[in-house]
């Protein structure tokens, strides 16, 4: 049977109160765990495949539901949803093959969480002139570039605002959004979303987290196990 | 396509804010990557990420419908997030 991969945490983590000792995850599957290359590694024994939207999303929420858990009790080292591997063995290879990196990568988020701020144009009614002046290509570029001056003055903002809570930052920009993401020790995220909570009028924003902070480890430096067979299902 | 975002109370860190948009964003977006993992595929496509990149609208889409949710269960016009 195929196991779904949900983190990597440190050896000594105690997640009896925050996860239990009999905890479900994705589709109902016991979250397992397994001691390898020093760390506790949480994994179910699972044959989850793509079903309706409605399975996946829930698939999704179970997964976030059971990595939380382990969040509140310690640092974790999440999988991307959804990790499926062969077996345990494999599993247990990759971890160890990449011990340094999430050695390195609880180290550096010990007591910390990422907290991610959304920052966009706030919608506005347009007129049938106005939206055809900016289907041009010079207004869009215009626009666009006025656009992204002020998503990026807000962002160096709300930075200033809570710099006594920023450990580290980061910022992208996708689609139109900008997305800002704050390394905060666990003690502050309260203030750095109280610090964070305001932006210029004609923009909204969303603060969202504590969420294990990915962003600021070193996770494009993992190597990969050589891949064993890959199942292709016919339809 | 179905396009539901909702904003929902998850059992979560009491802190926390976080809603069902931004926790499928966060599971499909964060976190370790082992290539070759995902075990469904078709002509080196993997389905399953085809299927959630079905369930995740455009970053802009979800927000417009996050806004409306609020702005339905508040009875007024949408205003800040």
């Amino acid at each position: 049977m195929s196991v779904l991969a949900y983190c990597v945490a440190e050896s000594e983590i105690d997640t009896t109160s925050s996860l239990g000792v009999q905890a479900l995850g994705v589709q109902g599957a016991p979250v397992t765990q397994v001691s390898a290359a020093g760390f506790t590694v949480f994994f179910s024994e699972s044959e989850f495949q793509l079903g309706s939207e409605d399975s996946i999303r829930e698939g999704a929420l179970a997964f976030h539901q059971v990595n939380d858990a382990i969040f509140r009790a310690g640092g974790i080292v999440p999988f991307r949803f959804p990790t499926l591997l062969a077996n345990v063995s494999e599993l247990e290879a990759f971890v160890a093959r990449n011990r340094e990196i999430f050695e390195a990568s609880l180290d550096a988020t010990r007591d910390r969480v990422q907290m991610e701020v959304w920052i966009y144009v706030r919608e506005v009614e347009a007129s049938p002139e106005t939206q055809a002046a900016a289907t041009s290509g010079r207004a869009y570029l215009l626009e666009k570039a006025v656009t992204q001056r002020e998503l990026l003055r807000q962002a160096e903002t709300i930075r200033q605002r809570a710099e006594s809570q920023i450990l580290q930052w980061a910022q992208a920009e996708q689609k139109g959004v900008l997305r800002c993401y704050a390394l905060v020790a666990r003690a502050n995220v309260n203030a750095f979303r109280e610090a964070a909570s305001s932006v210029a009028a004609n923009l909204k924003f969303r603060v969202t987290g504590p969420w294990p902070a990915t962003k600021f480890m070193p996770l494009s430096r993992m190597q990969q196990v050589p891949p064993p067979q890959t199942e292709v299902v016919e339809l | 396509m179905s396009t539901r975002t909702d904003v929902m109370a998850i059992d979560s860190a009491p802190e926390a804010e976080i809603s069902l948009l931004d926790i499928i964003d966060n599971v499909l977006t964060a976190g370790v990557v082992i290539h070759g993992s995902v075990v469904i595929s078709l002509a080196g496509v993997d389905l399953i990420y085809l299927g959630l990149n079905a369930v995740l609208t455009s970053v802009e889409t979800a927000l417009r419908h996050i806004e409306a949710d609020q702005a339905r269960a508040s009875g007024t016009r949408s205003t800040e997030l």
